[in-house]
């Protein structure tokens, strides 16, 4: 198999070494899960024999594939370092593999089959039969021949009554498989036969690829490999379709002073624009004091972010100021309310947007503290994640911004994981920053975190550099332990201290001066 | 719009100063206006970023502790608005309830970064269990007395077939109580679970001592109750409480009343077969301690009246009334087996119920009840004997009588001789009867019927060599004879008895026969046993022919009149050697008994003298061409006679058990080398008890007659322990 570039040689470094935030990161790129690298290794494999059974659980989850009946599945289950991991990929049931999805697309699933709010503003009419209630924006996102219609012959209509000789099955299919819903597996001759007739019609090649290819296999398992990998590519290109659309809600935005709402008359011609809003998101424009940015976006999507969800699911204004019209829908004639971002800078409200829409990781070192405090206001986990992965990740990062920075932000974000990278930074040039008075105020501000604190209570920042100390200078804590016995007693007089006890002496010297046991 | 701003990350400490006052104040207001139901004016954004920045200004707990207050407050406004303790109070009560919960999740949705860090991080509860709390202390405490008591109210209202109770009210009311917590658990499990089962005992102690009175009338109103009982709790409680209500109510009503029921009720209903009720009370007695009880009580009413069969000695014969009673039991048995399937009750339980009531009856007269049943058998046997098809169910309920007796052994040794009777006489079918033993054995193991198989085997063996000897030696009679093995038939030999003389044809054929058997067997030795078999003799009397059938002594001692005119009883005695109480009997047969009068005696008396005389009764009359001769007693001593065979047949009886009971001891000691008199006891016991009952002294006899013959010792040390002894 082909090697699909850099990304996937990066994934394959991070399966070995066992981080899932990375794995998690690059997975959100498009990278092909189910590659092979120059060895001849999969991800999967890498991870199950380096028993990182997180990283094996996600890749499963995200769409790895382990067919025990085939050679690279075999392997991995053969390879796998623990009980646990093997039972993992031992229970993993390849014909329900299609399952398996990336978080985007499972939101989109969610939207036609389990909707938190009614966002809906198209319904399908068929004579005698269900309607079928579905997302303007969605469908011109992911079909032309919709983003058309939307434009075109279907700009202000919200009920579309269909023509006998189309059969409801068609369009209960093609909503399926453009809102991701996986629907191989249960595609049986008549609906294949349908949906055949509709895919040209809509220029939905790669479903129409994918049942050309089916109809010549009959193996299941073989059928089941190309559903999943089918599936794959479907969210791939949804992937690049929501990319692309994103792209035109950016290219849409408009800059206004503060005193615009969503009744001005720039809004309203935002509101008609080929994205097909039903919400706008405003963020102040820092060069420009009193203006602000507006986004024509979805409530469907931003839901995805827990702030979002109770916010237009509750009955307080933002929520209130849409009304249904008959037929269920949302009635595109009021004005939709204009919200804000939690930050102050476009680029960063661009980032949030595209992981919103597509799961974009890719976020840049220079936005990433701001979209981490963003994400923590937005209740969107995965973000901030991918944001403190992006802190970690980058070279350049402490050139611009100190440490001590990163640590109070992880503080205010409840981010562990980035209070330990703050304290490895630090131990690992501990003679730099022992004489930094900013890390003084650090140990000062982590002593107050713990309310009440008593004498006898450690300072966290202090054990976790202590920690990072141990790790650096490659120090065994029970080995550690056992010296520090014999070697004290029988010479006393040796001054010469290791590089680990150098470090410590220091910063007990430290906190004796500041007068704190710890 | 949106005035507020969102610092940015650089300034998370800085950002324009606000006062926790100004923060409080729009939060306040939101608060005023949720519960104005003016929801829909309150920007969520503005609300949220408020909490938000509170949050990170680490003003946390004094907003937590606002938030309190004021949500304390709300609900002690509304606490006024709940009236007095009428039955508006639950609608009042109910409206608070749902306005309050819609409130609290409107403010928990703006407070949601408050519970996401404050909360979580001081583990505090999140504002929204916080307002139940409040809710909880402020609402539902105060008002526990009147809302109890209002509910109990209307269930005990509904328990008595009120028509007007508002479930779904009642079913709200608990909802909430199920939502609000107490301690570890919910308030309704904590508070109202114990209230509600108290006031249900006290209904149903009244229910019971109200209606106590009539069993019958008793148990149909129970049933009826309960029904009400569970239709009404699956209305408003959960399945656990409801479970617990209706378990606390049967307790009540079942347990606590059952001596009532079952000892005055239960006879009642038992005997006059009341269907419909009996099966209410099977329903009602189902869990496991009541029904034991149940069948308890039902046993005991069986006994009763198994106790009331008597036997009916207004019949003349023993078979007649062992007939009649044995026939009795087992319809009564059957009639209590239809009971019971007839209202679906046919559990192996019930079963077992059944034959062990049976059992304990049959058993208070052991040994009379095994005798009767195998006379039972013994004129079913006979009277079918020409009948090739049994009664399948007949055997089924003999033989399920018969394992319900306790001393088989006295069944055994009446059976056997029966089934010799029938089998040398041939008075059974040979197929019916091998069904009984069959099944006899599936019941009781080879061992039991290892000697009743034997006689067949001789039975079926003798036919084989009729008809090998008529082949080779040919007869002048037809001539039949049955050898039979001594240990398997309930004979005495007679050994030491001089043997009769026969005529000389006879004679002729017995050595014949016995040649031939010889010839065959070679090592053997016949006995004959003419006192158990019979002859026929064609004799033409004056008016008529008869063909009479008779026991061969009898038959030997008329053959001598085929030669003679009058014969006397002392010369007939020498001419035949038949033993002299044998001779005496066969007389008495055919010259003194009234229907079988072939020979006249002279004098003609009830007695036997050596010198009276004899002659052929040429008037003898038949009313068929066949007679039969049945040996009589002579009368004397019939009575006598009976009584010591009874006797005999006990002794013997006895003299096998002990014989038993010896062997079971010594087996088990050989195995157990050494063990206490208790546990032999038992062992000996179980060993023994599908033969017979092993009583106390029969094995402490045993033990000595064992240390005696030294088969055993008692321990020097320890006198209760005993010893094998090698």
């Amino acid at each position: 198999m082909r090697i699909d570039g850099d990304n996937f040689k990066e994934l394959c470094y991070w399966c070995r070494i066992g981080s899932v935030e990375n794995v998690d990161r690059l997975v959100s790129t498009g990278v092909n899960l189910n590659l092979n690298d120059e060895f001849d290794n999969s991800p999967l494999f890498l991870a199950s024999l380096c028993g990182n059974e997180e990283v094996v659980k996600l890749l499963l989850k995200r769409g790895a594939v382990c067919d025990r009946d085939r050679f690279e599945g075999a392997r991995c289950i053969y390879g796998a370092l623990t009980d646990s991991i093997r039972n993992i990929l031992l229970a993993f049931d390849i014909s329900k593999a299609v399952d398996s999805k990336q978080p985007f697309a499972a939101h989109l699933s969610s939207l036609l089959t389990d909707p938190s709010i009614r966002s809906h503003d198209i319904v399908f009419q068929f004579p005698g039969l269900k309607n079928i209630k579905l997302h303007k924006f969605l469908l011109a996102a992911r079909s032309s021949y919709f983003e058309e219609k939307f434009q075109g012959p279907w700009m202000d209509k919200h009920l579309i009554k269909m023509p006998d000789w189309v059969p409801q099955k068609s369009l209960e299919i093609i909503s399926r498989f453009m809102y991701l819903v996986p629907i191989l597996h249960e595609l049986g001759p008549t609906e294949t036969g349908i949906a055949k007739k509709f895919c040209k019609k809509l220029e939905l090649l790669d479903l129409l690829e994918h049942i050309d290819k089916a109809r010549h296999i009959a193996d299941p398992s073989e059928k089941s490999k190309l559903a999943t990998e089918s599936q794959f590519r479907f969210s791939e290109r949804a992937r690049h379709q929501m990319r692309a659309f994103v792209g035109k809600i950016i290219k849409q935005k408009i800059c206004l002073p503060v005193e615009q709402t969503g009744s001005s008359e720039r809004i309203k011609m935002l509101k008609s624009s080929v994205c097909i809003p039903d919400v706008f998101v405003a963020v102040c424009e820092k060069n420009r004091p009193g203006y602000r940015w507006f986004y024509p976006c979805h409530r469907s999507i931003l839901v995805r972010s827990e702030y979002f969800k109770i916010m237009f699911s509750s009955n307080f204004k933002e929520a209130s100021s849409y009304s249904q019209t008959p037929e269920g829908t949302v009635d595109r004639s009021k004005n939709f309310p204009v919200i804000s971002f939690p930050c102050s800078d476009s680029a960063v409200a661009e980032l949030i947007l595209a992981y919103l829409y597509y799961d974009n990781t890719d976020i840049s070192w220079e936005f990433a503290l701001d979209v981490l405090v963003a994400a923590d206001a937005l209740f969107t986990d995965r973000l901030k994640t991918m944001a403190a992965v992006a802190i970690m990740q980058s070279t350049e990062f402490l050139n611009h911004h100190s440490i001590f920075e990163v640590l109070y932000v992880a503080w205010d974000t409840r981010m562990e994981r980035l209070e330990h990278y703050a304290a490895e930074v630090i131990a690992n040039d501990f003679k730099f920053y022992c004489h930094d008075p900013r890390f003084e105020e650090a140990v000062i501000k982590s002593s107050r975190r713990i309310q009440n604190r008593q004498e006898a209570d450690t300072i966290e920042l202090v054990d976790d550099i202590r920690y990072q100390l141990l790790k650096k200078h490659n120090v065994d804590t029970e080995e550690f332990e056992e010296i520090s016995w014999d070697e004290v007693i029988t010479e006393p007089s040796k001054t010469v201290l290791s590089p680990y006890n150098k470090d410590i002496e220091m910063l007990e010297a430290l906190l004796n001066r500041m007068g704190l046991i710890a | 719009m949106f005035k507020i701003k969102i610092r940015a990350p650089e300034g998370l400490g800085s950002g324009q100063p606000q006062t926790f006052e100004s923060s409080w104040g729009i939060l306040d207001h939101a608060i005023d206006a949720i519960y104005d139901n003016q929801v829909n004016t309150l920007s969520f954004e503005l609300l949220y970023h408020t909490v938000y920045s509170m949050v990170l200004r680490k003003q946390g707990n004094e907003l937590y502790s606002n938030l309190r207050k004021a949500v304390e407050e709300k609900l002690f406004k509304a606490r006024g608005a709940i009236a007095g303790p009428d039955p508006e109070l639950l609608c009042d009560f109910l409206r608070v309830w749902e306005k309050q919960c819609d409130c609290l999740r409107l403010v928990s949705d703006f407070t949601m970064y408050l519970d996401r860090v404050y909360c979580k991080e001081n583990r505090v509860p999140y504002v929204y269990d916080l307002g139940l709390e409040l809710f909880r202390d402020t609402i539902m405490f105060p008002l526990k007395r009147e809302i109890h008591d209002l509910l109990i109210q209307q269930i005990n209202e509904a328990r008595l077939g009120g028509p007007h109770i508002d479930f779904e009210q009642l079913k709200k009311v608990v909802d909430v109580m199920e939502t609000l917590r107490d301690v570890d658990d919910t308030y309704f499990v904590h508070e109202f679970e114990p209230f509600l089962i108290r006031e249900t005992e006290c209904f149903y102690r009244n229910f019971a001592r109200n209606n106590i009175g009539n069993a019958v009338l008793y148990i149909q109103k129970i049933k009826t109750q309960l029904d009400i009982e569970s239709g009404l709790d699956c209305q408003f409680l959960n399945k656990d409480t409801s479970a617990k209500i209706l378990k606390v109510a049967e307790e009540i009503v079942i347990a606590e009343n059952t001596s009532f029921v079952l000892s005055d009720g239960l006879p009642q209903i038992l005997t006059e077969r009341d269907y419909s009720t009996l099966k209410l009370l099977f329903q009602l007695y189902h869990n496991p301690k009541d029904k034991s009880g149940l069948l308890k009580h039902m046993s005991q009413c069986m006994i009763k009246e198994a106790m009331l069969i008597e036997e009916d000695n207004t019949l003349k014969k023993k078979g007649q009334v062992a007939v009649k009673w044995t026939t009795e039991v087992m319809q009564l048995k059957e009639s209590f087996e239809k009971v019971f399937a007839t209202i679906g009750e046919d559990s192996a339980n019930i079963y077992n119920t059944i034959n062990e009531s049976f059992s304990t009856f049959l058993n208070q007269n052991g040994k009379k009840t095994a005798e009767y049943l195998a006379i039972y058998i013994d004129s079913f046997l006979r009277s079918s004997a020409t009948t090739d098809n049994i009664d399948q169910k007949w055997l089924e309920n003999t033989v399920s009588m018969f394992k319900l007796l306790r001393e088989k052994d006295v069944f055994e040794k009446v059976y056997k001789q029966q089934l010799s009777k029938r089998l040398l006489q041939q008075r059974s079918c040979l197929k019916t009867e091998k069904l009984v033993i069959t099944k006899m054995k599936e019941e009781m193991g080879i061992a039991f019927t290892s000697k009743l198989e034997g006689m067949f085997k001789d039975i079926i063996v003798s036919q084989g060599y009729k008809a090998k000897f008529e082949q080779s030696y040919g007869s002048p009679f037809d001539f039949e004879v049955n050898v039979l093995t001594p240990p398997c038939w309930p004979f005495q030999l007679t050994a030491l008895e001089p043997e009769a003389e026969l005529p000389p044809t006879l004679e002729r054929l017995k050595l014949d026969f016995e040649n031939f058997y010889i010839k065959n067997h070679s090592g053997r030795s016949l006995r004959w046993a003419y006192h158990l078999g019979s002859m026929e003799i064609g004799f033409h009397f004056s008016k008529s022919y008869h063909e009479i059938t008779m026991p061969v002594y009898a038959a030997l001692i008329f053959a001598l009149f085929e030669n003679q005119e009058e014969l006397t009883a002392e010369e007939i005695g020498d001419l035949t050697k038949i033993p002299d109480h044998e001779l005496l009997r066969h007389l008495l047969t055919i010259s003194v008994a009234p229907k079988t009068r072939l020979l006249k005696k002279q004098p003609f008396n009830k007695t036997v003298l050596p010198t009276d005389r004899f002659q052929v009764n040429h008037a003898f009359q038949a009313p068929t061409v066949k007679v039969k001769v049945l040996a009589v007693l002579p009368k004397s001593d019939a009575n006598v006679h009976h009584n010591t065979r009874i006797d005999e047949s006990m002794q013997d009886l006895l003299k096998e058990r002990k014989g038993c009971i010896d062997a079971a001891i010594v087996r088990a000691l050989k195995s157990l080398k050494a063990a206490s008199s208790q546990s032999l006891y038992e062992c000996v016991e179980s060993d023994l008890s599908n033969r017979f009952t092993v009583t106390a002294t029969l094995f402490d006899e045993s033990i000595e007659r064992l240390i005696e013959r030294e088969y055993i010792q008692r321990d020097p040390d320890d006198p209760s322990l005993c010893r094998y002894l090698p």
